[in-house]
């Protein structure tokens, strides 16, 4: 087998040789270089594998509007909101209503080391570092074409910023190592969870390319803003274990009042990963509250909007400001104490994306206290 | 699922065995008449498809159309040709 001249029929294609017979040695490097790759692509379960938007909301449907007017024309798409609520799934179908023939490419700024991430999106020449035996195409050719992904947006650094400033205003990209200028016909659509304006004030993104990237910007709401989806997503995630043949599931409606009320500060990605759990510990079964993480039956246990309040007021509560109402049924205090303490670390690890350190900070205990306490917390939840 | 093309049975298993030692996903065999068939199945199951192996046996032809294929599913699915006598 030759499989001459791959590069030129499809530009986007990973592509690896492999000497024969196959050594351990070689093997091994290459099942390594593919595992990178698809941590460095696709993130989401198998049940999110789906360009279709779900939800019933008044924002969803206002969301597929914008979808549907922005798609034909060729602007640049930038996509805000917090993690998990499906910025992936946006830019996807961004791609199947665009008419464009060429593929979807999705690239993680977040996921790929500040010193590779140029050679990833760029390429490079044969022998632009060591290790370069031969040129290889980056992400940007590979999308010519089609629609090209760029998630984590925020986090990228500054000297390829500017690099990207340049792809988008002459529609060229120039391989590392190389002198060439090679046109690229894409269409960006870039997402982040971050909030850019903030990071322009303070210096870690550049405004003029947050301006190219917000041509046309569509921003998802949390899931906790949009209680009305809760169900729709439940429902298409239960079809879509069933049909892949991993079992089913049936909600009562004291656990669909349970999901509807919790904060799900994972948001769409934390519900696919509750079911996909819930088929292995409840396969073919029904789902009551009961069966729910205590975090989540507990958003809907009674006097659950009292403890809200009572949590919500504890946390705005000045000295001297006893402004809180104890619900007629009262309360078992021990528990909202737990749960307030829960919904603190999570909005301190969302906030400090998942770096504990940060997030002891912000809460202003010890790393390793907070450790002991996501373990136990993780622990309660399987139990 | 990791997808191994080749029409050479012995070669297939051989190659086969190695993947798994490794941990990895999923490992079919199929032959250059068949591959269709397992990746429609696997797609049906809800299953992603991680990579395709392409033996030494195969025509450019059977390359280009399986490439085209695996493209319209998913274009970050990678490809590995095995080569005799060279090495990536």
């Amino acid at each position: 087998m030759s499989g001459t001249g791959l590069r030129d029929r499809f530009p986007w294609a990973r592509v690896h040789r492999l000497a024969s017979p196959v050594s351990f040695d070689m093997l091994g490097a290459v099942l390594e270089e593919i595992a990178a790759a698809r941590t460095t692509t696709r993130r989401d379960s198998r049940l999110t594998e789906s360009s279709r938007l779900i939800g019933a909301s008044a924002d969803i449907q206002l969301i597929c509007g914008l979808i549907d007017k922005v798609a034909p024309s060729p602007a640049t798409v930038l996509v805000t909101g917090e993690s998990g609520t499906g910025k992936e799934v946006i830019a996807r179908r961004i791609h199947e209503l665009s008419g464009r023939k060429g593929p979807f490419v999705a690239v993680n700024c977040g996921a790929i080391p500040d010193n590779l991430l140029e050679s990833e999106l760029f390429g490079h020449e044969k022998g632009a570092f060591t290790g370069a035996d031969k040129a290889r195409p980056g992400r940007f050719e590979q999308a010519s074409g089609g629609t090209f992904f760029l998630d984590e947006i925020g986090d990228m650094p500054s000297v390829m910023q500017v690099k990207l400033l340049r792809v988008l205003e002459e529609r060229v990209v120039e391989r590392v190592g190389g002198s060439r200028s090679i046109p690229v016909d894409i269409r960006l659509v870039a997402a982040t969870h971050r909030d850019l304006p903030a990071r322009i004030e303070s210096g870690e993104f550049r405004e003029d390319l947050y301006y190219r990237l917000s041509v046309f910007p569509i921003d998802v709401p949390p899931l906790r803003e949009r209680p009305d989806d809760v169900l729709p997503l439940v429902n298409e995630f239960s079809r879509r274990l069933r049909d892949a043949g991993l079992g089913s599931l049936h909600f009562t409606a004291q656990a669909i009042e349970s999901l509807q009320g919790y904060s799900w500060p994972g948001n769409v990605r934390e519900l696919v990963n509750l079911i996909e759990r819930l088929a292995v510990t409840k396969p073919n079964g029904v789902v009551d509250r009961c069966d729910l993480p205590g975090s989540i039956s507990e958003a809907a246990d009674a006097g659950e909007d009292s403890s809200v309040q009572v949590v919500d007021a504890a946390l705005g509560m000045r000295a001297g400001d006893l402004a809180v109402n104890l619900p007629a049924g009262g309360i078992d205090l021990k528990r909202y104490l737990a749960s307030i303490e829960k919904r603190l670390i999570d909005k301190a690890l969302l906030e400090s994306d998942g770096v504990v350190q940060h997030a002891a900070k912000k809460l202003g205990m010890g790393r390793t206290t907070l450790v002991e306490k996501i373990r136990r917390m993780q622990e309660a939840e399987t139990h | 699922m990791i997808l191994v093309v080749e029409r050479e049975a012995a070669a297939a298993s051989r190659l086969k065995a190695m993947i798994e030692f490794f941990d990895s996903p999923r490992v079919v065999i199929a032959e250059p008449e068949t591959w269709r068939r397992e990746i429609d199945l696997d797609a049906a199951s809800g299953r992603r498809l991680d990579a395709v192996f392409l033996g030494t046996d195969l025509e450019d032809s059977e390359i280009d159309e399986l490439l085209e294929a695996v493209g319209k599913i998913d274009p970050n699915v990678s490809i590995v040709l095995l080569d005799e006598g060279s090495s990536s």
